[in-house]
C-alpha cells in the first residue's frame, strides 16, 4: 500500500495552484483527475483573417468536423461553445448528473477544468469584499502577488478601473492594446467622465491573465483573434500549462481517468475511493493529506457521499446579464485588423461607493465567433441579414454583467440516491427573488443608461438562466466554529483531520466580478497551511 | 439533380454564391446528414414552391424568422450560410475590408427593407397556411 504525501483532486485553476505551491516546497504530490482532453483541429495558420481569406479547410476549424457549432448547444449556459472547446463539458451529463428545473451550472471533467474556458479576467477583491467572503486580507494580498507572478497578468496601472481590477497590489505586465471599437467607447467615457463618476461608475482596461510580454516558455499575445479556438504560444494562462510543466519536471504525478467518488479517514492516512471512467475499475488511493479542488459542486458531491448525508447545503452563484450593444459610430468600419476576442474594457458600478457590492461589466467585441451565430437569431431573411451584419459587426459589442451574490434561503444543493454511474444525482435550486432581484434590475438599468451615454444602442437585455455566470461557491462556508459541513479558516474540512478544501466552497459571499484570481490565491494559501499540519 | 442538389443550388444563389458550385453542394448534402435535418411533407411542398418561384424565398425566409418558426427550411438556409461564411471565396461578403461611407444610412435602409420583407413574408405564411 503506497501512501503519498498529498493527493489533490482536480486539475483546474485551484488544483494547479495548490499543486504548484506544494511542489515548490518539495512535497510528493499526486493529482487525481478525470482529465478529459481536447482534440485540437490542425490548422495552417493561427491568424483569424489569414484563415478566413486563405484556408480552404477553415470550415472544419470554425464549424467543427461534425458541424458541432451548428448543432443544438450541449448545455443551456454555453450557447456559443466552439467545437475546439466542447471537451470542457464532455461526459458531465452522465458523470455529474444534476436535477434542477431552473439552475444549470456548467461543470468540467477536463484536464484544466473550467480554466480551459476562463475569460482570463484576473481581479483582486477589496478589503470589504474579502471580509464578506471570509478570507484574511493580509494573507490573500500576499498570495495575489505570488499568483500574479506565477501566471502572468497584464493590466493598466493608472486608469479609473485600476482600483477595482487590482488596486496596484500585484505585479503587472503592460496592458494589452484594445480594439478600435473598444477604444472609441473608452474615448467617449473619458469625455463624459464626470457623468459616470456621479453615478459611481468607473471604466478602464481589464487585467487579464494574458501575456503582453514573453514569460518563461510562453509567448506574448499576437492579436490573432482565435481566443475561442486555440491558445497560440500559451499566451493565455490555462491550468494545464502548470500541470504539464510540473509533470515534465518530475515534481508531480498526474493520474487521469479517475473520478473521485468519496474518501474515508483511517488513523494516519485517508483512503480515496475512485472510479476509472474508461475501464469502470474501482480503486483506492492512500494519502496523508487530501486536498479537494474539484470545483464547488463536485467537492460537495464527494463530501456528501463521504459523510453519507442528504443534508441541504447552501450555494452561491452570480446572476449574469448579457447586453448586446451597437456602438453606432462604428457601423461599417473596417474590421480586418489586429483584434482580440477577450474582454476589452471593464466597467464597475459601485452602488454604495464602498467597494463592497460592486457589479462588474466586461465588454467584448464580437468577431471570431462568426456571423452565422447571430444571423439565425435575427427576425430577417438570411440574405439581407448577412448584408446587414457585415455593416453591424464592427460596431457590435457584448457586455456581460456580473451581479454580487449573498446567501438566500431558497438556494441549495442536495445529493439524492439515484440510478446513475455514481449512484446519485445532485438536486439543485437557485432563484433570484425579492431584494436581490430588485438589485439586479436596478444594476441593469444603470448599465443600460451608462452604455447609451457611450453612444451605444442596447439591442437587448438578456437575463441568462441561473448558472450562466459559471461562478459557484459557498457550499461549505468558512467558519471559526468547529461544525460539520463548514471549513476552518485554514481550509480544513471540519469533522476530518487531514482533508482540506482548496476551491471556492468556503466563500461566504460572491462579489460581482471575476473570482478566479482569488480562487487561485486561496488555493495557494490552503496548500501552504496544509504543510503546517505536519 | 436530386432534391438536395436542387435545394443547395437555390440557397447558394439566394445567398450570393454560384448556383452550380458542386463542391458546395456536396458539403451542403453532407451537412444535412451530419445535422440530421429532416424535412416534413409540408416543408417539402413549400421548398418545391420556392424552387419554382425563387423570388419568394427572401420573403418566406424572413417571415419564418419573424414568426420564430422552427423548421427545416430555416435550418437548411442557415447551414448554407455558415458554409459560405467559412469559404475563402466568400469572406468579403462577411467582413468589411475598408471603411464604408454612409454606413448608418445603408444600415437603416437595408434593415428597413429586410424587415418589410419579413412582414410581407409573415402575411404570406398566414395566408397560405404554411405556419
Amino acid at each position: 500500500m503506497e501512501v503519498v504525501d498529498y493527493i489533490i483532486v482536480g486539475s483546474g485553476c485551484t488544483g494547479a495552484m495548490a499543486a504548484a505551491t506544494l511542489c515548490a516546497n518539495g512535497k510528493q504530490v499526486v493529482i487525481l483527475d478525470t482529465g478529459i482532453e481536447g482534440n485540437p483541429t490542425e490548422t495552417n495558420t493561427n491568424d483569424f483573417i489569414k484563415k478566413r481569406y486563405h484556408d480552404q479547410q477553415q470550415a472544419d476549424f470554425f464549424l467543427g468536423k461534425n458541424l458541432e457549432a451548428l448543432q443544438a448547444p450541449t448545455h443551456a449556459n454555453i450557447p456559443q461553445q466552439t467545437a475546439q472547446r466542447s471537451f470542457i463539458t464532455k461526459l458531465t451529463d452522465t458523470l455529474l448528473p444534476i436535477e434542477s428545473t431552473h439552475f444549470f451550472p456548467v461543470e468540467s471533467l477536463a484536464l484544466g477544468g473550467l480554466g480551459n474556458g476562463w475569460g482570463l479576467g484576473a481581479y483582486t477583491f477589496s478589503a470589504n469584499e474579502l471580509k464578506r467572503v471570509g478570507l484574511n486580507e493580509k494573507e490573500i494580498l500576499n498570495a495575489y502577488k505570488l499568483i500574479a507572478d506565477r501566471i502572468g497578468i497584464s493590466g493598466e496601472t493608472n486608469d479609473d478601473a485600476s482600483r477595482f481590477c487590482h488596486n496596484n497590489t500585484i505585479p503587472l505586465q503592460p496592458p494589452l492594446e484594445i480594439n478600435a471599437t473598444a477604444n472609441s467607447l473608452y474615448q467617449q467615457y473619458q469625455k463624459k467622465k464626470p457623468l459616470f463618476s456621479a453615478k459611481h461608475i468607473s471604466m478602464g482596461k481589464p487585467s487579464l491573465a494574458l501575456l503582453s510580454a514573453d514569460k518563461d516558455n510562453r509567448k506574448s499575445y499576437a492579436y490573432n483573434d482565435l481566443d475561442f479556438y486555440s491558445n497560440e504560444g500559451n499566451s493565455a494562462y490555462r491550468p494545464n500549462i502548470t500541470i504539464e510543466t510540473l509533470t515534465h519536471q518530475g515534481k508531480l504525478v498526474y493520474r487521469k481517468n479517475w473520478l473521485v467518488i468519496s474518501f474515508k479517514e483511517a488513523d494516519y492516512y485517508t483512503i480515496v475511493y475512485c472510479l476509472n471512467i474508461v475501464t469502470k475499475e474501482k480503486k483506492e488511493f492512500f494519502t496523508k493529506k487530501l486536498i479537494l479542488a474539484a470545483s464547488t459542486l463536485s467537492t460537495a458531491r464527494i463530501i456528501l457521499r463521504s459523510f453519507n448525508s442528504d443534508i441541504k447545503l447552501p450555494v452561491l452563484c452570480n446572476a449574469y446579464t448579457y447586453m448586446p450593444l451597437l456602438h453606432w459610430p462604428h457601423l461599417g468600419k473596417q474590421n480586418i485588423g489586429r483584434h482580440c476576442g477577450l474582454a476589452q474594457l471593464a466597467m464597475f458600478y459601485d452602488r454604495f461607493n464602498n467597494h463592497e457590492e460592486v457589479a462588474m461589466a466586461s465588454i467584448y467585441n464580437y468577431r471570431s465567433l462568426l456571423n452565422f451565430r447571430i444571423s439565425k437569431q435575427l427576425p430577417l431573411n438570411y440574405a439581407d441579414g448577412n448584408k446587414l451584419l457585415q455593416l453591424l459587426m464592427p460596431a457590435l459589442c457584448i457586455a456581460g454583467i456580473f451581479h454580487p451574490a449573498a446567501y438566500q434561503p431558497q438556494n441549495f444543493i442536495r445529493l439524492h440516491k439515484a440510478d446513475s454511474i455514481t449512484g446519485d444525482l445532485l438536486q439543485a435550486a437557485y432563484t433570484y427573488l425579492g431584494a436581490e432581484q430588485e438589485n439586479i434590475h436596478h444594476t441593469e438599468k444603470i448599465y443600460a443608461s451608462a452604455f447609451s451615454k457611450l453612444q451605444c444602442l442596447v439591442l437587448k437585455k438578456m437575463s441568462t438562466p441561473t448558472g450562466a455566470s459559471i461562478h459557484y461557491a459557498g457550499t461549505l462556508p468558512f467558519s471559526s466554529k468547529d461544525e460539520l459541513f463548514h471549513i476552518s479558516p485554514d481550509g480544513k474540512l471540519y469533522g476530518t483531520n487531514h482533508v482540506f478544501i482548496a476551491d471556492g466552497s468556503g466563500f461566504s459571499y460572491l462579489p460581482g466580478k471575476g473570482l478566479t484570481l482569488t480562487l487561485m490565491a486561496n488555493a495557494h494559501n490552503v496548500a501552504l497551511k496544509t504543510m503546517q499540519y505536519e | 439533380m436530386t432534391q438536395l442538389q436542387t435545394e443547395a443550388s437555390l440557397f447558394a444563389q439566394y445567398l450570393g454564391a454560384e448556383k452550380k458550385d458542386t463542391q458546395l453542394q456536396e458539403r451542403y448534402i453532407s451537412g444535412i446528414e451530419l445535422l440530421n435535418i429532416k424535412t416534413s411533407n409540408k416543408e417539402l411542398a413549400i421548398l418545391n414552391m420556392l424552387v419554382k418561384f425563387p423570388f419568394l424565398l427572401p420573403y418566406i425566409d424572413g417571415g419564418f424568422a419573424l414568426l420564430k418558426v422552427e423548421n427545416s427550411i430555416r435550418k437548411k438556409i442557415g447551414l448554407m450560410s455558415a458554409l459560405l461564411e467559412t469559404e475563402p471565396a466568400f469572406t468579403a461578403l462577411f467582413l468589411v475590408e475598408k471603411d464604408l461611407s454612409f454606413a448608418a444610412i445603408r444600415f437603416l435602409y437595408r434593415g428597413s427593407i429586410a424587415l418589410l420583407k419579413s412582414i410581407i413574408g409573415a402575411a404570406l405564411i398566414y395566408l397560405l397556411k404554411w405556419r
